[in-house]
């Protein structure tokens, strides 16, 4: 047994595998270089998208996971012969145990690397201020977002407070900003920010003579004395300002299609009429909207592992180079 | 009091004009004087990095010509550091080294920009350093090869045992692997995924493996004699992982 285990644990078939490895990635990277609509930014970690068809183009990848598969095995055979050498001579010596751990967090890696490239998920999403469902983690909506500007105007963080109700029915306030994503289920799910905004979804208007504000949302017909407003949508118009569509329903059937420019510098075209009153654009109605990022990553226990052992990997070869110094 | 910006101008022309004479200096053999020049170009590298650091609000590694500078000043640092252990040429040569570094950015138009809300996080310039440092000790290494690529040709039995080199190559890899874990966290905390097929990350997985499987050299003696023409071919995958990615591709992590 321990013949074979030296057998596929040979140092010299390790160096070898290294380096195909090494050639592969290189040639991988000019490849997705080369293709940027096939492999575009951000793209996808997940294995299935290279076998989702299979194409010649991932031919890389393919022998990636081929030379990459030996390498582990290498590897693995090759720990397996430290430790029972070690065991065997009851002696381990520091550097030979950092390296070990190095070894073995590079194995644990890679496993979880391979782990979360054929069961990991991920998708994108907008989130508002209605509850949404989001897989395996509950319902979530956006009590508020806060965008923080630079002196200069450019983005400097963006922080959104989330409101997220459990299956069970826990309900749980949670804070995201760039670098700051909400983890559940010990790291495994994560949700990201990748953008936050306040976006229009309707617009108040005021009736001129007392100032009494209407709130109007798109489709949801809205009582004025004799009839009802409803705002169809708002669109940017060809001179480039926003514009409400209203739609005026009387009670006798008829219908009368209205346009409100949405910038208060067109004072003119700012005020409908309706019912013989005189109505006026005061603000949008806005929402606030997260984009995220929902991640599933299966393996994360298995990369703190190895994380954790790679700490005590360097930790252990720093104390030996003191040492010996 | 000068505008910031001609303080960071000032600063810059004079780090890269004292380590000019620096590399002058260590040509003509010229130990103390080098020192001390090397001294000064490391003070006017404090107050260009001290006060970009301030005009920014934030550790300054965040653009082309900080991340150039930052190269230059560490490579001079690891040479000075290794000078008793390396011959005069090959400091001088290391020196000039750094000089290219830090007067590419000369190239570049320097606007200097407020970070990116990515950018924000202690992460990241704990992440920079390390990845730079380790790029400096495998230039030395590289460069402690090319100056024994004569002898390695004439088969000198002697060139087999690197010790130097190895503690290199040692270094960098450490300062590389912790580099690598505080990226690896700061990748999933920021995008969700500690490692992506990005141009960047795949170079730097790359220069991990290899200089990791480098180190394996000294325990494979019939492998041993090719530790010359590797650490050399190791300064080409520096390069391309430095500038190649950070040009060249289509990479998020683009200058």
């Amino acid at each position: 047994m321990l013949k074979l285990i030296c057998i596929l644990g040979n140092r010299y078939a390790g160096f070898v595998l290294g380096m195909a490895v090494i050639l592969n990635l290189a040639i991988g990277s000019l490849v997705m270089d080369r293709y940027p609509k096939t492999y575009p930014p951000f793209f996808p970690n997940n294995l299935g998208f290279f076998f989702d068809p299979v194409q010649a183009k991932h031919a890389w990848l393919y022998a990636l996971l081929v030379t990459f598969s030996l390498f582990t095995v290498n590897l693995i055979a090759c720990i397996t012969e430290t430790v029972v050498r070690m065991i065997q001579a009851r002696d381990a010596r520091l550097k030979q145990l950092a390296a070990l751990l190095f070894h073995l967090a590079l194995a644990l890696i890679l496993i979880a690397h391979l782990y979360d490239g054929v069961y990991g998920s991920e998708y994108r999403a907008a989130l508002d201020d209605q509850p949404q469902d989001i897989q395996d983690i509950g319902a979530i909506r956006v009590e508020s977002l806060q965008n923080h500007q630079h002196p200069d105007g450019s983005l400097k963080e963006t922080e959104v407070a989330l409101l997220i109700r459990h299956d069970d029915g826990r309900e749980l306030r949670e804070r995201i900003a760039y670098n700051e994503p909400t983890l559940f289920d010990g790291g495994r799910r994560q949700i990201i920010i990748q953008q936050g905004e306040h976006r229009p979804k309707g617009l108040i208007i005021t009736r001129v003579a007392d100032g009494a504000p209407l709130n109007l949302l798109p489709h949801e017909p809205h009582r004025i004395e004799s009839g009802h407003l409803v705002l169809r949508e708002v669109s940017m118009h060809k001179m480039g300002m926003p514009v409400a569509d209203l739609l005026w329903l009387r009670k006798d059937g008829s219908r009368q299609q209205l346009f409100m420019v949405l910038n208060e510098r067109a004072s003119r075209h700012t005020e409908v009429e309706l019912a013989g009153e005189r109505y006026r654009y005061k603000a949008p109605l806005t929402t606030p909207v997260a984009f995220v990022l929902v991640r599933y990553n299966p393996a994360i226990p298995l990369v703190l592992a190895g994380l954790l052992l790679t700490s005590l990997g360097t930790i252990l070869l720093i104390v030996w180079q003191r040492r010996r110094a | 009091m000068p505008a910031p910006e001609t303080i960071i101008f000032t600063a810059l022309l004079l780090a890269v004009a004292l380590l000019a004479l620096g590399v002058v200096l260590a040509f003509a053999g010229r130990h103390r004087a080098t020192d001390v020049t090397l001294a000064l170009f490391l003070l006017s590298s404090t107050v260009f990095f001290l006060t970009r650091a301030w005009i920014k609000d934030f550790f300054p590694f965040t653009d082309k010509v900080e991340s150039f500078m930052t190269l230059a000043v560490l490579i001079v640092l690891c040479a000075r550091y290794y000078r008793s252990r390396i011959a005069g040429r090959e400091f001088a040569t290391l020196l000039l080294l750094a000089l290219v570094t830090a007067a590419t950015i000369f190239v570049f138009q320097d606007r200097i920009r407020y970070p990116t809300a990515y950018l924000l996080t202690l992460w990241y310039p704990l992440h920079i350093p390390l990845s730079f440092a380790a790029y400096a000790f495998w230039l030395i290494a590289g460069v402690n090869a090319l100056f024994s690529l004569r002898a390695w040709r004439g088969r000198d039995p002697s060139l087999q045992e690197r010790p130097l080199m190895t503690e290199l190559n040692r270094n960098g890899f450490l300062c590389f692997t912790v580099a690598m874990l505080f990226g690896g966290i700061w990748g999933y905390l920021a995008w969700g995924a500690y490692f992506m097929w990005d141009p960047k990350l795949v170079w730097s997985a790359i220069l991990w493996l290899y200089y990791g499987n480098l180190l394996h050299l000294d325990g494979l003696p019939a492998l041993r004699r090719w530790n010359i023409p590797l650490y050399i071919l190791g300064v080409l995958l520096i390069l391309i992982t430095f500038i190649g990615t950070g040009f060249f591709t289509r990479s998020i992590h683009k200058f």
